[in-house]
């Protein structure tokens, strides 16, 4: 142990010196941390929702009164499409994603996000993507189709460069939203503190995972659905328009795989955010831990199964129609679990009503009254009624503020201690509440009965003499005692950050580790990794809790009186060892390691120490990677191809810069380094030695895994197109199009699996240590992997018809051409893997890229052929052909 | 407690959950099929049957398929159910032992396996009698 303090002094210095955040502007382009990054995502998202806000309010002036001219029916069309798409898109999930970013390392005990490359990429992808959404006003071509973009509106016979606008600026956000999702998977699953087992994961780590997968998958297909459309509209493929054999409606299904989901890609962590702050001010455990996690585990799935739904009226089988409404109803049963839950811990407490829990309470009340509205239009017969009236608008709204932006409220007041290390004021926090609980209610309630009255939504005006006057009147004042309410707690952040009271440490006298950390928040989050032995780490189990008791009521009462107590600010040791009954900090692990950035990686059932993963530093590749992807996006918008070329090219040398390690990110050179910091100092704890490198731990392999997974949500989103458009076209392929040949797609495919056998051989023989076996296998693999797709081009290219043509073509070629985009990217993958082996960076330890780009491979291989199946055999299937 | 206790409580928490010896535990791919099994069934045969039933009103034909899927995906969740009961009777049972109290006690033991396994028993069995329960309508004559 390093007992003289000089020595500690030193190590502590290069600590924090791996960590510190580069100064100045350029700076602030480079950092990757994740509560700088966090609170970015966060204050960007504010700033959307304040501009969907201020386009709500023109809505509800123009229907305030009967036949108002004060908005023409275009500019309506433009600011519910803008409002909603903001709300949906750029506000509720980023905001998520960036208290995930900002709390999820805290929570967890690591010390940064797995990838803290790709958390910049995806907040500089997220705000890329959101300015050239709304530079569509610059150049008043401003989408006006709906969030939804259902064809043939968003086609380009009605939509012309605003759909544009919506469609790439919202892919660049969805790519940027995956890349987040892979990251908090990753995150929660493998960077827990050691002990942290799954039933000690805090309910809202458990939420963030959930809404992360569904990110991975959902907007995968969101993805993969705009780029449809865009090809549509800017290469006059067919997939959803039926004069050349497509189905609008298969836009529809894409679209609710997608938005659904949504809903609970918002819900779950919002979810979790009150699972968090009803115990802390109950002060008692969350009661039924484990029905909550599965309740939110339930909620995940089912929520794929929902999307249909929102179709009922577009004529769906009888039975069909069954299957969505009993999922529709599943869901109420889960919430209702939750729910329950929350009233049981909370039963015979004596919960302190600060402003988080009033929130937490007015959420409460707003999401029942939105979930039995739910169940009711989960209904067919009842659906069919209210369907495009304002009664769903009260519906969502219902869920979506009170069931998300009320628990978001509630955790702004709650954790902004660690944000910006201020509490928020609580006479503030008083009227923010009564006015959002009362404006809103105003607002959203009388259009229940103006939809049941039979008033549409998105139509400008309504004539007078239908009784639907006072109920809109009502609602637009309400309108703006919510914006008040939403006002006040811009101003409150704005005072509190400026001039709020300093809170003590752990100020609302809460269980969960992230209060463990000192205030400020260093960088690191923890310089002594913590080790965890309860849910709630930081209480005692039993008559332990009085003294919470005891401290919170202290706490309050200082706050109350505007003085919070000054004392235990801040930890100066960055870990308080004993200080907490469920947490132990090692002092032999502080500041450890000094020269760079890492934290403990453990398993995944029982947080048992792995390996250490090695964390990036500051750099400027993350901007310049995203800024090209969001160049390549723009060429469409202006018609500058070219523009496309160049981001493209930005992006992937980008890339390749990215993943090419330094010399002194080379693994064999970090394990040494590893070792000089936790094993040879001769009183190095005996866990320690488990934290020392070893491939099988890292978390890599499982960001490898769900970049795959998503990859097999876009192969499984065009078989769904495919399988789709044949279910509803007379002759399959249609028009004049031949039957597909077999031979030389026969022989491809013989390629393409032949293929896997030399990337197969080359991993084995790199874990023998063969390094010379691994280049010469993976050279071969390397020449039959491009002698398929050479094979595969040639085949597409003399297939004798264009995408144009009708909807089969445009399948098919979508389909080949995402064959060739997969092995080209595999190939790339492969290649660069092949160059570092010719380097000699690989031995039978460390030989992790050469795993993973044969994981890549073999998953090329697998997805392509399966391709293959569909696009050349299955045509000749009996009863599946024409 | 002293940072030297709190050494000293690191090291007795390391050995419990860094445990060399278990030879007893069921292993992590039983585990996860016990908690993803029957909600993963639930989902392949949500989005089979639909395409099938719709596929069927569509072209004609009968909607028996539709309900072997479901009842398959019953079969697979109520395998994943029972598999996940085994792994807790390994573990230590699950219940027995109290799952719902146990992560807010204070505990060296590495138990999520325990939790996992009880996680599973009810998921994957409440998906079971959903599937099933889905099942109803194509065997009752609900049509297109």
């Amino acid at each position: 142990m390093i007992t003289d303090a000089p020595r500690l002094r030193d190590r502590v210095e290069r600590f924090e010196g791996s960590w510190r955040v580069p100064r100045g502007f350029a700076g602030w382009f480079a950092t990757v941390n994740n509560s700088d990054l966090g609170a970015r995502y966060m204050v960007t998202s504010l700033g959307f929702f304040a501009a969907a806000g201020v386009m709500a309010l023109f809505m509800r002036l123009q229907l305030s009164v009967p036949e108002n001219t004060f908005l023409d029916p275009e500019t309506y069309n433009q600011l519910f499409t803008m409002h909603g798409s903001t709300m949906m898109y750029l506000f509720v999930v980023p905001f998520l994603e960036g208290l995930a970013n900002f709390i999820l390392p805290q929570m967890l005990g690591a010390r940064d996000l797995a990838y803290p490359r790709l958390t910049a990429f995806g907040y500089w992808l997220y705000l890329f993507g959101g300015l050239v959404f709304f530079s569509s006003f610059l150049v008043d071509a401003v989408p006006d189709a709906g969030w939804f973009a259902y064809p043939p509106l968003s086609g380009i016979d009605f939509s012309g460069l605003a759909m544009d606008f919506w469609l790439l600026g919202l892919g660049a956000i969805e790519l940027g939203g995956i890349a987040t999702g892979i990251e908090l998977a990753v995150t929660v699953l493998k960077l827990r503190a050691v002990g942290m087992t799954l039933n000690r994961v805090p309910p809202l780590a458990w939420a963030f995972l959930i809404m992360a997968l569904a990110i991975v998958v959902a907007f995968t297909v969101l993805l993969v659905a705009t780029l449809l459309l865009e090809l549509d509209r800017a290469f006059g493929f067919n997939f959803f328009d039926p004069v050349a054999g497509g189905n609008p409606l298969l836009w529809q299904h894409l679209f609710w795989i997608f938005g659904h989901p949504e809903v609970y890609i918002m819900f779950i962590p919002a979810t979790g955010i009150v699972s968090m702050i009803v115990p802390t001010f109950a002060r008692r455990p969350l009661a039924a831990y484990l029905y909550v996690v599965l309740a939110m585990i339930l909620t995940g799935f089912v929520s794929f199964g929902l999307w249909a739904h929102h179709m009922f009226t577009t004529g769906l089988p009888l039975v069909a129609a069954g299957f969505f409404t009993a999922a529709s109803m599943m869901i109420a049963l889960a919430s209702g679990t939750q729910v329950f839950a929350w009233i049981a811990t909370l039963w015979g407490s004596r919960p302190r009503l600060a402003a988080p829990m009033k929130f937490v309470i007015g959420f409460v009340v707003i999401f029942l009254l939105g979930g039995v509205t739910g169940v009711m239009v989960a209904s067919v017969p009842l659906d069919a009624q209210v369907h495009d009236t304002h009664f769903v608008v009260a519906h969502f709204h219902y869920v979506l503020i009170g069931g998300v932006v009320f628990p978001i409220m509630a955790a702004l007041y709650y954790w902004m201690p660690l944000l910006s290390g201020k509490l928020l004021s609580e006479r503030l926090g008083t009227w923010n509440f009564w006015l959002t609980f009362v404006g809103f209610n105003m607002t959203f309630f009388p259009l229940h009965i103006a939809g049941l009255l039979g008033m549409p939504r998105r139509v400008y005006t309504y004539p007078p003499g239908l009784g639907l006057e006072p109920y809109n009147l009502i609602s637009t004042i309400g309108a703006f005692v919510l914006a008040a309410g939403f006002a006040s707690l811009l101003v409150n952040l704005v005072l509190s950050v400026r001039r709020g009271v300093d809170p003590p440490a752990d100020p609302w006298g809460a269980g969960t580790l992230e209060w463990a950390v000192p205030l400020p928040t260093p960088n690191y989050n923890f310089r002594a990794p913590p080790v965890v032995r309860s849910l709630y780490p930081l209480w005692g189990a039993g008559e332990g809790r009085a003294e919470e008791r005891a401290r919170d009521a202290d706490a309050a009462t200082a706050d109350a009186a505007g003085e919070a107590p000054d004392a235990d600010r801040a930890i100066p040791e960055g870990y308080a060892a004993g200080r907490w009954p469920g947490v132990t900090f090692d002092p032999r692990l502080d500041a450890i390691p000094s020269t760079f950035r890492a934290t403990p990686v453990t398993s995944v059932i029982d947080a048992v120490p792995q390996g250490i993963w090695n964390l990036t530093g500051p750099s400027y590749v993350p901007i310049l990677t995203a800024l090209g992807v969001t160049l390549a996006a723009l060429g469409p918008i202006v018609s500058a191809y070219w523009l496309s070329g160049a981001g493209a090219v930005l992006a992937a040398v980008c890339m390749a810069v990215w993943l090419w390690p330094t010399p002194d990110e080379r693994e064999r050179v970090l394990a040494r380094r590893e070792r000089e910091e936790y094993e040879d100092p001769p009183d190095a704890p005996e866990f320690s030695r488990r934290l020392v490198g070893k491939d099988t731990a890292e978390p890599g392999l499982w960001g490898v895994a769900m970049f795959l997974g998503s990859g097999a949500v876009v192969y499984g989103t065009l078989l769904f197109a495919y399988f789709y458009l044949r279910l509803y076209s007379g002759a399959w392929p249609q028009g004049a199009v031949p039957l597909p040949e077999l031979a030389l797609p026969a022989a491809a495919a013989v390629l393409l699996l032949l293929s896997g056998w030399p990337v197969v051989a080359g991993t084995r023989a790199i874990r023998r240590g063969n390094a010379r076996g691994l280049k010469n296998w993976l050279g071969m693999g390397l020449v039959l992997g491009l002698a398929f797709l050479g094979l595969h081009v040639w085949n597409v290219a003399r297939a004798g018809f264009v995408p144009s043509l009708n909807a089969y073509a445009s399948v098919f070629h979508g389909l080949a051409g995402l064959v060739s985009l997969m092995t080209l990217l595999a190939l790339a993958i492969q290649f660069a893997v092949w160059l570092r082996a010719l380097r000699g960076h690989f031995d039978s330890v460390y030989n992790a890229a050469a795993q993973h780009s044969g994981l890549v491979w073999g998953f090329t291989v697998a997805a392509n052929l399966v391709a293959y199946a569909v696009l050349y055999l299955a045509p000749r299937l009996a009863g599946f052909g024409s | 407690m002293s940072a030297e206790r709190g050494s000293g409580a690191a090291r007795t928490v390391t050995a419990a959950v860094t445990g060399e010896s278990r030879a007893n535990e069921p292993a992590a791919g039983r585990l996860w099929f016990g908690l993803l099994g029957g909600p993963s069934a639930w989902a392949v045969a949500f989005v089979s049957t639909y395409l099938v039933a719709e596929s069927t009103c569509v072209r004609g034909g009968a909607l028996t398929t539709a309900g072997v899927i479901w009842l398959a995906a019953a079969l697979v969740g109520a395998a994943a159910a029972v598999a996940a009961w085994r792994a807790q009777r390994t573990v230590g049972g699950a219940f027995a032992n109290g799952p719902l109290r146990e992560p807010q006690a204070r505990s060296d033991e590495p138990v999520g396996r325990r939790f996992l396994s009880a996680a599973g028993i009810v998921l994957s069995g409440t998906f079971t009698v959903v599937s099933l329960v889905q099942s109803l309508p194509l065997f009752v004559g609900v049509g297109c």
